[in-house]
């Protein structure tokens, strides 16, 4: 289609859209006109007619409503069609119909609810053509009737000529636009085209050759500047054609020259290549050995770009990578399989300390292996540098370093036994040196105390046989010395030394036997050691004789229940110190039923449950109470020597310690408790059965 | 193209810079009413007319308390003075005095204004001035809901005093046939829906309704039309005059149900009205009853009530002790401590905000006084009072009737 056509229709259409649409808003403003003013003006008159009649309507004063709403009517003739009101029970209460009410008011809104006012209806129908407006006559909250204001369109409908003579006259101007407009606009785009069509010919004349056709447009506007351009392009290429032609002739000599520059070149080239051959050669041997050197190291070994990419890798490490990810490249991937670098607190990335520091670095790893195993990975990195000293890549390896740590942890647990055995050594040495240097001073103390705690006795009598034969005297004689004899009883205090001595001597040997019980104790620790050959033996039976042995300790505290089990096999061991061991333990359990006795204030008999029992290649023994329980401050002190919780004439605190001893260090077997506070304990000792 | 935007972003940037200044504009608080050693309050109120025992013994009852913390030295060392203009129960003269007591006089605080159709005519002005104002003796809804920051009750609403009433004839008394007679104004309005919803949630309507003109004493219409139905009660709304008479001429009439009116009535007058002007036989006393919305002013067990029929005699010698007064004494009593709490440094603003944090405050009668964001009004509950012997509207406790 021609240019000028288009123009006109685009320009003609745009006039007819904004004709169309002002038309459209100018008349639907009149629609909202007419709607606002029903709510508005109609509905206020409705609702101020219906407040004024509320209470003639609850009265049914038909004939006052009736006389009110024709004065209404009456004021606004034009406007009002008609009124109706309805009371609650929608009879009619008062209408200005002059003839029969038309069945439409009967299908009207009769019945609003609390939050509305009013509603609007319209009867198109021919007689009336009316809007109908229903308000509520209400008396406080409460609906008393129903109003009907009908108001004659045709009025509604005049309030808004004057917009709607407005409507009209766009309508009328908007084709009057239309029309000019689209005859100036073909006019307009006739003129602008005359010229390009002109310009077009012109081209059709260049494109056959033809430069001497003149142009003939002089218009001062764009299409004129278009003009003079093209002429001016015109007289370019005519020079440019001639220009051309002379080139061309200077081509052929040119080509000729260069043909013969270039076959010397390609000689030059052809020596260079050799060279270049051999060069490679050289390089691929040394990149050979270098993949040699590389893959005799066992351990995974890389050279890393900054990128985390892997420049070159050993076969171990090839292994790895193909293990884990196939043909990854970068390091996290191939040796983490991670998707991320390394870089958290306690997962550092040697490459970043690397590049930052430009020193060497090692780095503890703990890695999984393929099976699970924890694994102690050390991490070698190592910068290369350029010429100007930058790092440009990193060669890493990774050590697996497990057994080595494992071997250190191994010595440094040894050297901690090792020194614990020689303090308990040279505590058994000093121990054993002061009970035999106490022992003998307490043997003639005791001794000493009991001969004259006995000689006393014999004093006693002796004074008393004195007494008595006094006494006799004075009665055969009648000589006065009762009175002297009192008085030398007094002055010593007699009676009160009878009393007292023996008790204190008695005191005394307490004392001293405690004394020596703790030195005994101290004495046969020390004596544990000695180096003759195990037994095989009987537990079972060894349990049974602690007990009766020990009945004295237990029978007023606690029952005894045993669980032996009778396929025990024998267990080679020192008898006598498993004895001791069983004992210390029986009269432990005693005294924690006793203690917590004492603290509930009860007497109630407790129960102390021994057990054997075959524990894979051990024997295990058990010995539960129903006592206190060890308190938790105290549970790791229990095998400590001289650690007590019992009355200072009551333990030694060498009881479960000399257990430990025998048990764990001169048996090889192990001991340890379970205990609930207030609930009581258990202790195990296991010991091997070869 | 450019070139419209590049305009379009311009005009943006303008009204962006307008909006900002308006925000940086600085709020100026200025404090009016207050001076170094005073306070004024003002007040619009029936001071005259048939409502004028309202208005006065609603002022005299805030004024005696006022006396009496004047002379203790006031609150925090300014004197509490009040500006009160007489309205005459006229919604138009309410308007005028309230537009005089906020742009001439300067008032601190409005302050217990009387009557319905006068604060609901007056309140787009107190709202657009937003000038604060406590204490009503009226219990419109409209004025309570929704809640607007300046405007504070002490009083509970009428929708609680019908709600009160119906509770008692209705539920207590089983008597179902209820007819309202109300002033035909804002206030009898008011009252009205009350009423209707209270009976609406016991599935009943009044059976009769009827007004009368504010200010006639002409009731033979209504109390023809009322009676011509059956009525077991008759709630009314109105002043002491037409409802004394309305009463006087329904005994005349050989008719005898429960009468019942809200405390804007005024007990005081209204008994008056009832034994010393109409001259009702006292064997009818006990059907008459008022809802109230503070106590019984004579009652001996709150310490308020004592304080105030002391205060009373000292201040004001010749009036009685009665309701109204008392509600505006207990107005007064709350303002003052609200002025006390808010400090020295007293502006609209900062008594608004204490006014409403006000909780479980006791002001001497049993209920406690307490504000929130979303209630304004200081004290729930009503109470019963029925004319006695003496003459009085005693208040009493309503009993179940057990059948």
């Amino acid at each position: 289609m021609k240019i000028k056509f288009k123009l006109t229709a685009i320009i003609f259409f745009l006039i007819l859209l904004t004709s169309i649409i002002n038309y459209k808003v100018l008349s639907g403003t009149v629609e909202e006109l007419l709607t606002k003013r029903l709510e508005t003006a109609e509905t206020l008159l409705g609702q101020g007619i219906a407040s004024a009649i509320n209470r003639l309507v609850i009265e049914g004063k038909r004939d006052v409503v009736t006389a009110k709403i024709f004065k209404e009517l009456n004021l606004r003739n034009e406007k009002i069609n008609y009124i109706v009101v309805t009371d609650r029970e929608k009879q009619i209460l008062g209408h200005t119909f002059l003839t029969e009410i038309p069945q439409e008011i009967f299908t009207l809104r009769a019945l609003f609810s609390e939050t509305e006012d009013y509603y609007i209806d319209y009867l198109p129908d021919s007689d009336l053509g009316v809007f109908d407006i229903s308000v509520p006559i209400r008396e406080g909250i409460i609906q008393v009737g129903t109003l009907h204001i009908g108001i004659n369109k045709k009025f509604i409908l005049n309030t808004a000529s004057p917009l709607k003579d407005a409507t009209d006259k766009i309508l009328i101007l908007g084709v009057l636009c239309v029309v000019v407009g689209g005859l100036l606009a073909y006019g307009l785009s006739s003129a602008i085209t005359q010229s390009l069509v002109k310009l077009t010919e012109l081209a059709h004349e260049i494109s056959r050759g033809n430069y001497d056709e003149k142009l003939t447009i002089e218009s001062k506007d764009e299409v004129g500047d278009l003009a003079t351009s093209f002429s001016l392009m015109v007289k370019n290429i005519k020079r440019a054609r001639k220009e051309l032609e002379i080139h061309n002739e200077n081509l052929e000599l040119l080509v000729s020259e260069r043909t013969k520059s270039l076959e010397e070149s390609n000689k030059e080239l052809l020596i260079s290549q050799n060279e270049l051959e051999e060069l490679n050669e050289d390089l691929a041997e040394q990149r050979k050995n270098l993949k040699i050197v590389f893959s005799a190291m066992d351990y995974p070994l890389y050279v890393v770009n900054e990128d985390y990419t892997i420049a070159m890798m050993n076969d171990t490490a090839q292994e790895l990578a193909t293990l884990n990810k196939g043909k990854s490249c970068t390091c996290y991937e191939v040796h983490h399989n991670a998707s991320t670098p390394c870089g958290s607190e306690d997962n550092q990335c040697p490459l970043k300390i690397v590049f930052e520091k430009k020193k060497p670095v090692v780095i503890e790893k703990i890695r999984l292996n393929s099976s699970g195993e924890k694994r102690v990975i050390e991490v070698r990195a190592y910068p290369i540098f350029d010429h100007d000293g930058n790092v440009v890549q990193m060669v890493e390896a990774f050590i697996d370093i497990t057994e080595q740590k494992k071997a250190v942890e191994e010595n440094l647990r040894l050297e901690r036994e090792l020194n614990k055995a020689h303090k308990l050594e040279s505590i058994g040495t000093l121990a054993a040196g002061v009970a035999h240097e106490i022992n003998t001073p307490i043997q003639f103390i005791g001794d000493n105390t009991s001969f004259a705690k006995d000689s006393l006795e014999d004093v006693f009598e002796m004074i008393q046989g004195y007494k008595l034969l006094i006494e006799k005297l004075h009665k055969d004689t009648g000589v006065e010395v009762d009175h002297e004899v009192k008085q030398i009883d007094d002055d010593a205090d007699y009676d009160y030394l009878k009393e007292e001595l023996p008790k204190s001597l008695q005191q005394t040997l307490d004392g001293i036997e405690h004394v020596s019980k703790i030195v005994k104790a101290m004495k046969d620790f020390s004596h544990i050691g000695s180096n003759e050959e195990m037994q095989l033996e009987d537990l079972n039976n060894a349990i049974e004789t602690t007990l009766t042995i020990s009945k004295n300790e237990w029978k007023y505290q606690a029952d005894i229940k045993k669980d032996l089990s009778p396929e025990l096999p024998a267990v080679p061991c020192y008898i006598g110190e498993i004895k001791q061991v069983l004992l210390n333990l029986i009269i432990n359990a005693a005294h924690a039923i006793a203690a917590k006795n004492e603290t509930n204030k009860t007497e109630e008999l407790g129960t102390i449950s021994v057990s054997s029992s075959i524990d894979g290649d051990r024997v295990k023994v058990g010995i539960t109470d129903t006592g206190t329980g060890i308190a938790e401050e105290n549970q790791n002190k229990l095998f400590d020597h001289f650690f007590t919780t019992k009355e200072v004439s009551q333990g030694t605190g060498q009881g479960l310690a000399v257990a430990y001893q025998i048990v764990v260090e001169k048996h090889g077997g192990e001991i340890w408790f379970e205990t609930e506070v207030g609930v009581g304990t258990t202790f195990y000792f296991t010991l091997k059965v070869s | 193209m450019r070139l419209f935007s590049l305009l379009f972003l311009l005009i943006c940037h303008l009204l962006l810079i307008s909006c900002d200044s308006h925000r940086d504009r600085i709020e100026v608080e200025q404090t009016f009413g207050v001076t170094e050693s005073t306070i004024t309050l003002g007040s619009s109120a029936a001071l005259t007319g048939h409502a004028g025992f309202l208005g006065t013994e609603y002022l005299r009852g805030a004024q005696l308390y006022f006396n009496e913390i004047n002379t203790a030295g006031g609150v925090h060392g300014r004197e509490i003075l009040v500006t009160a203009y007489d309205d005459s129960y006229n919604p138009v003269k309410t308007i005028a005095n309230t537009q005089r007591l906020i742009s001439e006089d300067k008032v601190f605080a409005l302050f217990n204004y009387v009557g319905t159709p006068t604060s609901v005519a007056v309140k787009p002005t107190i709202k657009a001035a937003n000038i604060p104002i406590f204490g009503f003796f009226t219990g419109a809804e409209s004025l309570r809901y929704p809640v607007e920051s300046n405007f504070f009750h002490l009083r509970d609403s009428y929708y609680a005093e019908a709600e009160g009433a119906v509770h008692y004839f209705v539920d207590l008394k089983d008597l179902n046939k209820v007819g309202v007679l109300y002033q035909d104004d804002a206030f009898g309005l008011a009252v009205l829906k009350g009423i209707q919803l209270a009976l609406r949630e016991r599935g009943l309507e009044p059976v009769v309704t009827d007004t009368y003109e504010r200010g006639s004493l002409d009731l033979g219409d209504s109390l023809e039309w009322i009676f011509s139905k059956p009525v077991d009660v008759v709630l009314m709304v109105g002043t002491y005059e037409p409802l004394a008479k309305f009463i006087k001429e329904a005994h005349d009439m050989g008719q005898d149900p429960y009468f019942s009116t809200v405390s804007f009535v005024g007990s005081s007058a209204f008994s008056y009205e009832l034994t010393e002007v109409q001259k009702i036989s006292s064997n009818k006393y006990e059907k008459i009853m008022v809802t109230q919305v503070v106590p019984w002013p004579f009652s001996q067990s709150n310490p308020s009530a004592l304080e105030y029929v002391a205060l009373s005699s000292k201040y004001f010698p010749d009036d009685a002790p009665n309701y109204v007064a008392f509600e505006g004494f207990l107005n007064a009593k709350v303002v003052v401590e609200a002025l006390r709490r808010t400090g020295s440094k007293l502006t609209r603003k900062k008594f608004l905000s204490t006014l409403s944090t006000i909780k479980s405050y006791d002001i001497g009668i049993e209920k406690k006084v307490s504000f929130s964001a979303t209630s304004h009004q200081g004290l729930k509950g009503i109470y019963y009072s029925q004319l006695k012997e003496s003459k009085w509207f005693e208040t009493f406790t309503p009993v179940e009737v057990v059948e």
